[in-house]
């Protein structure tokens, strides 16, 4: 298990959607799955995915950044808002509706619901994701998104 | 002038928008940014409950995932999977 069998498994994947796990893995230097979180996040600003992410993993993102000064806040904002590939997609009714069916469906937890409906509803291929509890709870939805545990490739 | 003596300090300037709403950038924030004439910026602008709008002005980097990750490290020194886990655990939080 390593980046190339990350590669592998991604083949054929042309829209994606990261949560907010993986921008975090791609950071934390002693996190085991950080070289394959880094080179999805940099495979997306090459042009390799289109990348669809929601507002939660933007608020996600930026709740650490806020933590320590508004200016870090803001510069992630701006990072996100101009990263190359990469679409936001708000929380609006039809998706709130989605969210709230996919939480009843997997018991996954709304903010889980709500990045997962976005992926569903934007038409991505995939969804890597950084949550065990996902790979039980949301069979359900491997047939309409494959959903790509990161440990499973790069524990 | 004092107002402008006030306005005027090693990192905050007052400026006049343009007739089309153009700033200068002064050639001290210029150089601190490494930015020079043609060089490309990202402005970002926020509004924060309580505080007021506020707009970011920031070198274009060569990397957003480079520059974005340079942010971010330190947040989660437990890890991507278990800092996730943590903030959306505060969901269910009741006050």
């Amino acid at each position: 298990m390593s980046l190339a069998s990350l590669q592998r498994r991604l083949e054929g994947v042309t829209q994606l959607s990261l949560d907010t796990g993986v921008f975090i893995a791609a950071a934390e230097e002693k996190d085991p799955r950080r070289e394959c979180a880094a080179w999805l996040t940099r495979a997306v600003e090459q042009g390799r995915f289109r990348c669809t992410i929601s507002v939660i993993n933007v608020a996600e993102i930026l709740a650490g950044g806020f933590a320590r000064s508004v200016s870090d806040g803001l510069a992630r904002k701006g990072h996100l808002e101009t990263f190359a590939n990469v679409t936001i997609v708000p929380l609006l009714l039809d998706l709130a509706t989605s969210a709230a069916h996919v939480r009843s469906v997997t018991k996954l937890p709304l903010p889980d619901s709500i990045v997962l409906a976005t992926a569903i509803e934007a038409g991505c291929d995939a969804i890597v994701h950084t949550d065990l509890d996902w790979v039980s709870r949301a069979k359900t939805y491997r047939q309409t998104i494959q959903m790509i545990y990161l440990g499973d490739h790069c524990p | 002038m004092k107002a402008r003596a006030q306005a005027q300090t090693d990192t905050t300037r007052e400026v006049k928008l343009s007739s089309n709403r153009q700033v200068g950038l002064p050639a001290e924030f210029a150089r601190e940014l490494g930015v020079k004439p043609g060089g490309k910026l990202i402005q970002t602008l926020v509004r924060l409950p309580g505080f007021g709008t506020v707009v970011l002005l920031m070198p274009k980097p060569e990397s957003h995932a480079k520059a974005l990750a340079a942010l971010i490290a330190g947040d989660a020194p437990e890890g991507g999977e278990a800092y996730v886990r943590k903030l959306r655990r505060e969901w269910r939080k009741r006050g």
